[in-house]
């Protein structure tokens, strides 16, 4: 203990972890800069591991992945990125110019009546729709208790009001944390996409590097996935980018191996 | 005595008969007998080890290591045989080996427990040549059903200086599940292109190939030792081997095998490699000159300007291209300084590569600058000059691009030119909206504040409505509490009058004994009234009480003091034994009549 004492006293205060954490950034930013894209893919993915899911982190991993040439998990990363911040013109920006150079012309979102009629699903975080219904709900209480407090009647009008808005404002935070979608990417040149989670059943298409699709169901070594237009198949996990972003830190589920198309 | 000889012998073999046919099976001793398919081969070739049990074997073959030799495990058939009510059990083991060098190998002797005992078996030799004396045909003939070769596009070169791998897996078999096993190169930057597949005529045999092909770039100089490249594979072995490797159970397992539809082959599982490689990295000339910033190959600059003739604070774009053969990568930022009289905005630069067989690594870097003049004339650009190191000349050679000038005019803005603080032409709005290039990186991240929802979040809405909610609640429960006491009081006088009547029409009805008992209720009926109509718990109110409610309350003056007169004069007779000069009965209407005019003005 003492010679803890004594060495603290010596060096002085340890960098804490988010001034260490600032520091990477920085790093990861300098090599950017200076075109060395496999330092600042490290740099950002361990950055992504280790902090707080932050849409700003997994663009700027997007945008070395771009750099290195991997437009597959480029793609991937825009998507983690556009899920926490769906409004980020550059977010959106950046997977519209990654994703165009693509050969599958597949659609980054899914197009129905139901996510025409929950439009606002596709703008916002659960996490935002969250804070808006608890915001309403406090201001319709705060006025509700002013009007207790005042005798005014008005003001219990406006009250009611308000938390009639926060409720329909928790409902849809409600439907948007039921229905968030988990997005990845091919990362392969080729992709063949299996009728089940095997190489032995059948390949029913195929997708590209950088193809997008959502996360249906993961087992073992496989990931039942669903395009924007519906079809579905197994992907070898293998061959997909796949960034999860847990509330203490994400990054990618798995890393890329050399796994030749299949029939050769 | 040549008969009784004869007798004799007859007698003994035909005991030793009666004997052996009595043995039962388990009395004959285990047995392990090993063998290889050939004993002389070349370096390439596969020797396949078979090793037959007999008997109950405890635990399992394994084969000790042989130095230079993959040896790999292909699994174990059995062979049941009942012959004259004889029952036999015949497990092989199998096992391919590849030599990796010329020699003469030894299999050592294995032990093995079986049926109880411990058994040796014979050790086996096997003998591995280049298979240089042998002529070609026969060499062909060898090719083994799956092999790698690797090759370089050069063997020597300079530190940063890209060279092609390419590595052909040859197979003439099925394969499957291809995992590359690949060992991390320290120093040298990898590049996977991408795969294709191509078919390859070697000796007798059409070898279908998968070519993979990397580009290493070597960041320093010195010897680079390349492990082998090694892949596993799930090879499918052809239905014509495998017959030829079981003998004899062949064609009940062909008609089983064909039934159920697996008689492709059996799979196996393999590890694949190609040889070690080194590759000889010479260090680039020590005479490095001025803005040498790394680059190893052949390049070549290019640029261009957007306008030439401009305004004070207007903006010309500044366009170089640098590109040649070799990696960009060490290039990193350009700070270009074109003087003091221009300021200088970069854009983010793009970036392209292409592989080509015959360069390796071609690179293409488009550098882009908004340049905004601060003052007005003619503004001399100096040359942009960088360096590069040639590795077939072996020297450095020096690349100039020519700017000329820029002749500005006055504006408006040159006042205020020298303040500028952002290049309109490097906008991220620009970039989104043109959709040539990626929009610049986020450079402010708050990294402890994530995004994503957390249990804390949870805590803080719950803590956020909670608090007014809760509050509110209080507030509400005060308020009804108070409402409900204020409505029992309202009640109570309401309901007044009608308590008063309702209960003296029930001691009218009962029929009191004496009239002055229904006098002295009645009295106590209109202070009950008294005590409901002004909010007074119970009837025991003293006169002097009743007197100043009534005169506090909103009756005038008249009433107030004919009820007081009524209560005094019924309060004497009813305690002070004073007679009344009137009927009681009359009494009794009296203070009903009070009680009315009472209930009319409150």
């Amino acid at each position: 203990m003492l010679r803890f004492i004594l060495a603290w006293l010596v060096l002085g205060t340890p960098p804490s972890l988010a001034e260490t954490k600032t520091s990477v950034l920085s790093e990861a930013l300098i090599a950017y800069d200076q075109g060395d894209y496999d330092t600042s893919t490290k740099l950002f993915s361990q950055l992504a591991t280790q902090s707080p899911a932050h849409g700003s982190l997994y663009y700027n991993l997007g945008n070395s992945y771009y750099r290195r040439g991997e437009k597959g998990k480029a793609v991937a990363a825009y998507l983690a990125a556009r899920s926490l911040t769906p409004r980020d013109p550059d977010i959106r920006a950046n997977l519209k110019f990654v994703h165009a150079q693509g050969k599958d012309n597949l659609a980054t979102s899914r197009s129905s009546f139901f996510r025409m009629m929950f439009f606002w699903l596709d703008w916002s975080t659960p996490k935002e729709l969250l804070y808006f219904a608890a915001m309403g709900g406090s201001l319709g209480f705060v006025l509700l208790f002013l009007s207790l407090l005042l005798k005014r009647a008005a003001l219990k009008v406006w009250g009611q009001g308000v938390l009639l808005g926060s409720i329909l404002a928790f409902a849809a935070f409600t439907v948007s944390l039921t229905f968030e979608e988990q997005w990845g990417a091919v990362i392969q040149s080729t992709a063949p996409v299996f009728s089940g989670p095997g190489a032995s059943n059948t390949v029913v298409f195929e997708l590209h590097e950088g193809a997008p699709f959502v996360v249906d169901l993961e087992e073992n070594d496989w990931v039942r996935i669903e395009l924007a237009d519906g079809k579905k198949g197994w992907l070898a996990r293998a061959n997909v980018a796949i960034f999860s972003h847990s509330p203490q830190g994400g990054g990618l589920e798995e890393t890329a191996q050399l796994v030749p198309p299949r029939n050769q | 005595m040549k008969v009784s000889i004869l007798r004799r012998k007859t007698g003994i073999v035909g005991a030793m008969c009666l004997l052996l046919f009595l043995t039962p099976p388990y009395v004959l001793a285990g047995s392990a007998i090993p063998s290889l398919d050939k004993t002389v081969g070349t370096i390439g070739e596969s020797f396949q080890l078979s090793i037959v049990i007999e008997g109950s074997l405890d635990g399992d073959v394994e084969v000790p290591e042989i130095p230079d030799v993959t040896t790999t495990a292909t699994g174990s058939s059995t062979q049941i045989s009942w012959i004259n009510g004889v029952y036999k059990k015949e497990v092989s083991y199998n096992f391919i080996l590849d030599p990796q060098k010329e020699g003469t190998y030894t299999i050592p002797a294995l032990k093995l427990k079986i049926d109880g005992d411990w058994i040796r078996t014979q050790p086996l030799t096997f003998q591995v040549g280049s298979g240089g004396t042998a002529n070609q045909a026969d060499q062909d003939e060898r090719l083994p059903s799956v092999f790698i070769e690797r090759d370089f596009s050069k063997a020597s070169l300079v530190e940063g200086e890209p060279v092609v791998s390419t590595v052909k897996i040859y197979h003439r078999v099925e394969l499957a599940g291809i995992e590359a096993v690949g060992e991390k190169l320290s120093g040298v930057r990898v590049i996977d292109l991408k795969q294709y597949k191509t078919q390859e005529q070697k000796g007798p045999y059409l070898y279908n190939v998968i070519v993979y092909k990397q580009v290493l770039i070597p960041g320093k100089s010195g010897q680079i030792h390349l492990p082998p490249f090694r892949i596993k594979a799930s090879i499918v072995m052809p239905r014509e081997e495998r017959k030829r490797r079981r003998r004899g159970i062949g064609d009940i397992d062909d008609f089983f095998g064909d039934f159920f539809g697996h008689a492709q082959g059996r799979v196996v599982n393999r590890t694949i490699s190609s040889e070690a490689a080194i590759l000889d990295v010479s260090p680039v000339a020590e005479n490095r000159p001025k803005g040498y910033r790394g680059l190893v190959g052949n390049f070549r600059l290019k640029s261009d300007l957007s306008q030439t003739s401009l305004k004070v604070g207007d903006t010309t774009t500044l366009t170089l291209v640098l590109d040649g053969v070799g990696t960009l990568d060490v290039f990193g930022k350009w700070n270009l300084d074109l003087g003091p009289n221009i300021k200088i905005y970069a854009d983010q630069p793009q970036n392209e590569e292409e592989v080509s067989e015959k360069w390796g690594l071609v690179s293409k870097r488009t550098f882009k600058f908004a340049l905004v003049p601060t003052r007005s004339g003619d503004i001399v650009l100096p040359d942009v000059v960088i360096s590069y190191f040639d590795p077939e000349k072996r020297q450095f050679e020096e690349l100039r691009a020519s700017l000329g000038t820029l002749k500005v005019e006055g504006g408006e803005a040159e006042a205020i030119a020298g303040q500028a603080q952002e290049a309109p032409s490097v906008a991220k709005s620009d970039v989104r909206a043109l959709a040539t290039d990626l929009v610049d990186m986020h450079r402010t991240i708050p990294l402890e504040k994530g995004q994503a929802l957390t249990n804390g979040d949870y805590l803080l809405v719950a803590g956020m409505v909670g608090t007014p909610a809760l509050l509110s609640l209080v507030v509400f429960l005060f308020r009804w509490a108070t409402e409900r006491e204020r409505d029992m009081v309202a009640r109570r006088r309401s309901r007044a009058f009608r308590t008063f009547r309702n209960k003296k029409e029930k001691l009218e009805r009962e029929g009191r004994e004496g009239v002055s008992d229904a006098l002295a209720q009645g009295y106590l009926l209109f202070r009950e009234y008294v005590g409901d109509k002004f909010n007074q718990q119970g009837s025991a109110l003293t006169l002097k009480e009743i007197e100043s409610i009534l005169s506090n309350s909103r009756l005038n003056r008249d009433i107030t003091q004919k009820a007081v007169d009524l209560l005094k004069t019924l309060e004497s007779w009813e305690y002070g034994g004073k007679t009344l000069d009137q009927d009681q009965t009359e009494w009794m209407g009296i203070i009903e009549n009070v009680v009315r005019e009472i209930e009319d003005k409150c």
